[in-house]
């Protein structure tokens, strides 16, 4: 196992080697144009069309280092997707708002029942407030950004833990390192030290209680994937793992829709405010036509579903993960699968 | 009454591309549909026009096919029809489809130039980019507008990014080519030692570069795009997810995946090649502490780029 796990490294290490071909990056007459570049990035191809451009992307230096820049404007520059963008403020939000709530609350719970403490600096840390987490977590963005690759994986894989861990090491530290003022009375000590001890127990258990509750929302902040927009600006959709959420006030507020499916939910179209397809692993078709119940459509195949075109309750396209296209035209009762047409790439 | 809008009789000449195609027959109706579904008359943009843009969309879609009208069909209704409207209504001059664009498009692409180069270095390929959809050439004289090579495949602002990181990417090539080689202030090459080459381990290095191109040529395309868009790139497992569609969980297991494949693989090889195993281990741990010249960008490329690289990392070595 040992050995299995050096070699990993090793390989690991051998793809982690800095490039010394970036001024190579020629451009060749297969390169991807802009258009069909965007166009793959928007998962916009279908069928032979998605695949030749993969292919290329696959093995032209030049196409995938586009590719890259494109992903890294993303984030700051993603202005047309108003609904995606308010998704990421919240999850943006979220973290250091729910770590400064846990923070007060404890502090709050904490203090009545303990004496109050001498400032003794060096003894004891401040609590970090939210602009302070909002910080840190920029710094860390910034770090990242800067950092070589070596141990990027891992610690983009820890970040999640270690957000919700500083919110318990900083609530820990509150609760557990209350101070006796010095002039305390000596009979009243041993009670006190037992009143302590248990409100310090206390509150390590509401500290614990807490970072859980914080790990809860961050893993429900990171589950929000799909959002969907309804041709009524009002209306919207959007899928939190795998609930399901309806807004009738632009985003404002959000009600259950309980599907009664547990399986993965990977995309979405709403022609209308009331109509609403979903789709996703293993064959899930979903449809409303009232905003309010779900009807699960029978689909041909037990295979994953990627996209889906609707333009009404009765007229639906449905791309599987594998690109192909199954269309049908009385509301998901039958499906009519069809080769999708070819659209060659060309340079302009 | 279905009426046939025959844009061109034999021939249809297209701009974007100087040559004459072959006209594709739209019919009139389904134009009209795909204008109220592009809000075309919010820019006051005439069904003429408009079944001129598409009939260009898909010409260039289906060069060299002749597809049936149920394509053709489904091909138009499955473009982003109001930003292929509003580029339609701003190649034409329209003064409201303007200033929508301005409004809505304009900032973000500011942004993103500023996101390719945080101290504004960037605004230079934007402002030259936001001139040229305007239709002013390089020497500042009134041409077609860039909007012309756009047909509605990706939203416009995906496109926009595309041909902003496509010249950012080009000048960074260039630029770097340009670079004059630092100045040499070491000691002559003359009164250094001659490096210590031990051929058993060039040997090694080789046959592991050999089993390593091997490797990732046999991995599926899309995990050659993840490996070089998160190793080479340097992007982090949400920017690759955001790239390739996938959640970042999903992008860490296919990695680990492919990593797993690699190495496999490499393995395979150094074993047919009569390695022993401890052999095996030495080679992997050899490289992984001294990579030398082992370049992944470069095993990632398609053999016919590799070779061109070669000559010229090849020719810069001579001069």
């Amino acid at each position: 196992m040992s050995e299995t796990r050096d070699r990993d490294a090793a390989v690991e290490q051998w793809l982690r080697h800095p490039s010394a071909t970036d001024a190579d990056l020629a451009p060749s007459e297969e390169c991807l144009d802009a258009e069909t570049m965007a166009a793959w990035i928007d998962k916009s191809l279908a069928g032979a069309a998605r695949r030749d451009a993969e292919a290329h992307v696959a093995g032209c230096a030049r196409c995938q280092a586009i590719a890259a820049t494109i992903a890294r404007t993303e984030a700051i520059a993603d202005w047309s997707a108003p609904e995606r963008r308010a998704g990421r403020r919240w999850l943006t939000w979220v973290i250091p708002l729910s770590a400064a709530a846990i923070v007060a609350v404890v502090v709050l719970v904490a203090r009545p029942v303990t004496p109050p403490a001498e400032p003794q600096s060096g003894l004891r840390s401040e609590p970090k407030n939210e602009s302070a987490l909002a910080k840190s977590d920029q710094q860390n963005r910034a770090a990242q950004a800067q950092k070589p690759a070596a141990g990027r994986e891992e610690d983009e894989k820890k970040a999640l833990r270690d957000k919700a861990a500083a919110a318990r090491s900083t609530d820990t530290f509150d609760a557990v390192a209350p101070k006796r003022p010095a002039a305390a009375p000596a009979a009243a000590a041993p009670a006190a030290g037992r009143a302590t001890n248990q409100n310090a127990a206390a509150s390590q258990a509401r500290a614990d209680e807490s970072a859980r509750t914080a790990e809860a929302r961050l893993r429900q902040a990171e589950a929000v994937e799909i959002d969907i927009r309804t041709p009524d600006p009002a209306v919207r959709w959007r899928i939190v793992g795998a609930r399901v959420e309806r807004s009738i006030d632009a985003g404002s507020s959000w009600t259950p829709v309980p599907t009664g499916v547990t399986a993965e939910i990977t995309a979405g179209a709403a022609s209308s405010a009331s109509v609403c397809w979903l789709v996703g692993r293993g064959g899930l078709v979903l449809l409303t036509t009232n905003g309010t119940a779900w009807q699960r459509l029978t689909f041909p195949e037990p295979t994953d579903l990627s996209v889906i075109r609707a333009t009404d309750a009765r007229n639906a396209t449905v791309t599987t993960a594998a690109g192909r296209e199954f269309s049908t035209t009385d509301g998901g009762r039958t499906w009519t699968r069809r080769d999708l047409q070819e659209i060659p790439t060309t340079t302009f | 009454m279905i009426v046939t809008l025959r844009l061109a009789q034999v021939l249809q000449y297209t701009p974007a591309h100087n040559s004459w195609r072959p006209s594709l027959d739209i019919d009139s109706a389904l134009v009209e549909r795909l204008l109220r579904r592009a809000d075309g008359e919010r820019w006051r943009l005439s069904t003429e026009r408009f079944a001129e843009t598409l009939a260009a969309s898909a010409s260039r879609a289906f060069a060299g096919k002749n597809p049936g009208s149920s394509d053709i069909e489904s091909y138009l209704g499955s473009l982003h029809l109001k930003d292929l409207a509003l580029a339609c209504a701003c190649a034409a001059g329209n003064e409201d489809a303007w200033e929508c664009f301005v409004r809505e498009h304009r900032p973000g692409l500011y942004r993103s130039a500023d996101a390719l180069e945080a101290g504004g270095g960037a605004r230079d390929l934007a402002d030259s980019l936001y001139g040229e959809l305007f239709g002013l050439s390089v020497s500042g004289h009134q041409g077609p507008s860039l909007f012309r090579h756009y047909h509605g495949r990706s939203s416009l602002t995906t496109w926009l990014r595309a041909v902003l990181s496509q010249r950012y990417v080009d000048r960074m090539r260039s630029r770097k080519r340009a670079d004059p080689l630092p100045d040499d202030e070491g000691p002559s090459p003359l009164s250094m030692p001659a490096p210590t080459l031990d051929p058993d381990r060039e040997q090694r290095r080789r046959g592991i570069e050999r089993a390593l191109d091997r490797a990732l040529a046999a991995l599926p395309a899309q995990d050659r795009v993840r490996l070089g868009c998160y190793y080479a790139e340097g992007l982090t497992l949400a920017q690759t997810g955001r790239l390739l569609g996938e959640h970042e969980a999903t992008v860490s297991r296919q990695l680990a995946r492919a990593r797993k494949a690699i190495r496999v693989a490499v393995e395979r090889e150094l074993r047919a090649a009569g390695l022993s195993r401890q052999q095996i281990s030495e080679s992997f741990t050899e490289i992984a502490q001294d990579p030398g010249r082992l370049d992944v960008r470069r095993l990632l490329d398609e053999p016919e780029r590799k070779e061109e690289t070669d000559d010229r990392s090849n020719d810069q070595g001579v001069r």
